[in-house]
């Protein structure tokens, strides 16, 4: 769970950079100027939050079975 | 009338709809039925692009996933007609999907330009979309299908939840118009002791013009990213917990966590605007879209953390039983 929880916070952190490397080549070396696509950070953000939701249901699922 | 069973146990009439052989379990007749049903809706979608919508996809494919995930009493109540395909019905189910593809095909230039419109024939062509679902009822008799209903209610009333609720992006950008100047007059109201001087400027996109921090209010900003985050964690609660999950009570939870994300993604944008012009403009302006990722998130497990085990029935053990 620690290792999930830490991936997902990696992901999360690590998400805008690595959006930044990215982007429409050609137009980076012309400009030396590095572009975001959007809709790359956007998926990258929804997977990091989907990343910590399941951690947080699976850490509530796991609490409940030693409950009962 | 020639019949195809799809197992040697939905041959008997008396047979359940779900059976069990060892530890195999054979999946119900209904499950077959939906998994036609996705695979022709796709093909439908491939063949005339213009037909495009992942809500049948995603209301078909939760439907058969719940399906899966039933426990199946061998003393449920399911017709014999309910437990096999018939010719007429497999043949009508594909004539309907051609009729349909072939008149989206002839169609298509008008189609392609209402299909993403808010005129009436874009609402229309809406209807055309969802109405690929439409020849699944000619798989069945009729009667049949009166068993089918009362035996797969819930995995219906959830099928039909997805599909008018799982992305709603159409009709957020239709109510947008008034959705946004109710969304930035709530923020500035929110906002306003907090930030001197404060100001609202009325747009389609409505801007909180503020000392140190304008905040233009788009169309992303109307947690739609937010609903859609909720919607396929909260699906994927269901579809784990689905057999032990009180249905009604999930529900009521389903809505509950709608309306936080909602009231979740104001106090979102408030704590933008207030934190953008109490000295962390730069840190708000690089860092607030991760920061809605993590606010969504967070509210996601509140409101879990707060109705998970309200939603769960008691589980009756085995040593209860003898108790």
């Amino acid at each position: 769970m620690r290792k999930l929880t830490l991936i997902a916070a990696l992901t999360f952190f690590a998400a805008p950079y690595v959006t930044l490397a990215h982007g429409d080549r050609d137009d980076d070396r012309e400009r030396e100027h590095r572009h975001m696509n959007a809709s790359e950070f956007a998926g990258a953000g929804f997977a990091a939050a989907a990343l910590i939701g399941i951690a947080g249901y699976l850490a509530l699922r796991r609490r409940g079975a030693r409950q009962n | 009338m020639r019949t195809f069973p799809l197992s040697a146990s939905r041959m008997s009439s008396s047979a359940p709809s779900s059976a069990f052989s060892g530890n195999l379990r054979v999946p119900p007749f209904f499950f077959w039925i939906l998994l036609l049903a996705l695979a022709v809706a796709v093909a439908d979608q491939l063949i005339a692009p213009v037909l495009f919508s992942t809500a049948p996809l995603f209301a078909l494919l939760s439907c058969l996933l719940l399906t899966l995930r039933r426990e199946i009493s061998p003393h449920d109540p399911l017709s014999p007609t309910a437990s096999r395909f018939t010719a007429w019905g497999v043949f009508w189910f594909l004539a309907a999907h051609a009729l349909l593809i072939g008149w989206v095909c002839r169609m298509a230039d008008p189609a392609y330009r209402a299909s993403g419109a808010f005129t009436g024939a874009g609402w229309a062509f809406l209807l055309v979309k969802l109405g690929v679902l439409a020849p699944i009822l000619l798989l069945l008799p009729w009667r049949a299908w009166r068993s089918v209903a009362h035996l797969y209610a819930a995995e219906f009333v959830a099928g039909a939840i997805v599909l008018v609720t799982f992305f709603p992006r159409r009709a957020i950008e239709a109510l947008w118009p008034a959705y946004g100047q109710f969304l930035g007059r709530f923020v500035f109201v929110l906002s306003w002791p907090f930030v001197s001087s404060l100001g609202y400027l009325k747009a389609l996109y409505p801007t909180l013009t503020g000392p140190s921090l304008d905040v233009t209010i788009l169309l992303s900003c109307s947690g739609i990213n937010g609903i859609e985050l909720f919607d396929v964690l909260f699906a994927l609660v269901v579809i784990c917990e689905w057999p032990r999950l009180n249905k009604p009570r999930a529900l009521v939870a389903y809505c509950v966590g709608l309306a936080a994300v909602i009231l979740g993604n104001v106090l979102r944008i408030t704590s933008f605007v207030i934190l953008g012009n109490r000295g962390f403009a730069d840190f708000i302006a690089r860092f607030h879209v991760n920061a809605g990722w993590i606010f969504f998130s967070a509210v996601f497990l509140l409101v879990l953390t707060s109705t998970y085990r309200w939603m769960l029935s008691p589980v009756s053990s085995p040593s209860n039983k003898t108790a």
